[in-house]
């Protein structure tokens, strides 16, 4: 299970803590806010934040390394995130 | 001794006419010493799910060592998926440049000809330039060509096969139909050793695509500038132009002008 580090930024500290929702992750059921936004599910890789030779993509839709601060999952989301391999 | 002419694809031109595949690389080391043995320009790599755990990457010494990087679309079954990969790589490297492989399946690794003209045809529509893995087919490669692909990478017998060249005559059929529309024909999947890469050169192909012969060779780099050198010498070779085949021998010599021995 994978949790993400940070409370999303729709959330203050006068509002009550979002919920949890499960996204399909690279394959595999994990659970994270709701509203968690891809920079926050990236920053589960490593502990940082990988940019270069990455490229994320919801539900066969990519998402622009422009639009990570911007774009957040919701329940039942299959979250691709792939990086160049040796191959072919 | 003189270089030959330049390789150039989708308007690009490259002094070498190895293009590495970096599948079968034991290490980021290896790799390293493969691309300075061989002096290759241009090496393709795989899309794959991040792995936490990984140490360095691929991209990161190919950038290093000054290689343009071909992102390719290994092991996808479908035009779909090809497709979608094709667009993830693009994002993830920035550039449009992309190793079709539409693969039928796991056992042959043979390419699907009707998911891989499928994909072509987007590709090139959403402004990719393309390099179509094919199979040794005439017909199927001036298809691609026709649509738009900036390359033909015909096989020489199923990736990682090593069996060199299976149809050198259907090679020789598709460098003569794409010389006619200026697209460039590699060899790519089955080579086994240098001169196998020297074969497929002598047949007139512009290049070669090579990956397992040297990855998995038992001295990579060694193997790498084997193939590199089997590769240049096969294409200085088709441009001096072969002496043709007979059945009988034919003098070099003169008999003209040879004594009576009494």
């Amino acid at each position: 299970m994978v949790y993400t580090k940070k409370i999303p930024m729709c959330c203050t500290l006068n509002s009550k803590p979002p919920s949890s929702i499960t996204i399909t992750l690279n394959g595999k059921l994990v659970e994270c806010f709701e509203k968690s936004n891809v920079r926050s599910i990236l920053a589960t890789f490593k502990g940082q934040i990988p940019t270069d030779g990455v490229a994320v993509g919801i539900n066969n839709e990519i998402v622009p390394k422009s639009k990570w601060a911007d774009v957040t999952v919701k329940e039942g989301d299959h979250v691709e995130v792939l990086t160049v391999a040796a191959g072919g | 001794m003189q270089r030959a002419d330049k390789l150039s694809i989708g308007g690009q031109q490259f002094t070498s006419r190895l293009i590495l595949g970096t599948g079968g690389v034991t290490s980021l080391d290896i790799l390293e010493q493969i691309v300075r043995a061989s002096a290759i320009e241009l090496a393709t790599v795989a899309m794959r799910r991040i792995d936490a755990k990984a140490k360095g990457s691929p991209l990161e010494v190919l950038k290093k060592l000054n290689i343009k990087i071909l992102p390719n679309t290994a092991g996808c079954f479908t035009a779909a998926e090809a497709v979608l990969t094709a667009k993830m790589a693009s994002e993830a490297t920035q550039t449009n440049w992309i190793k079709l492989e539409v693969i039928a399946d796991e056992r042959t690794l043979l390419p699907d000809p009707i998911f891989l003209l499928e994909a072509t045809e987007q590709l090139v529509n959403d402004g990719f330039v393309v390099l179509a893995y094919t199979n040794d087919d005439p017909v199927l490669a001036k298809r691609l060509a026709q649509a738009g692909a900036a390359c033909i990478m015909p096989l020489g017998s199923p990736i990682g096969s090593g069996i060199g060249i299976r149809n050198p005559h259907n090679i020789s059929l598709i460098v003569d139909d794409l010389k006619d529309l200026n697209v460039p024909v590699i060899l790519d999947a089955g080579i086994g050793t240098a001169s196998d890469a020297a074969f497929a050169m002598e047949l007139g192909c512009d290049g070669i695509l090579c990956a397992s012969a040297i990855t998995r060779a038992k001295d990579p780099p060694k193997m790498a500038t084997a193939i590199a050198l089997a590769t240049e010498a096969g294409h200085s070779a088709y441009n001096a132009g072969r002496i043709p085949k007979r059945w009988y021998g034919n003098p070099s010599t003169p008999f003209e002008g040879k004594p009576d021995i009494v």
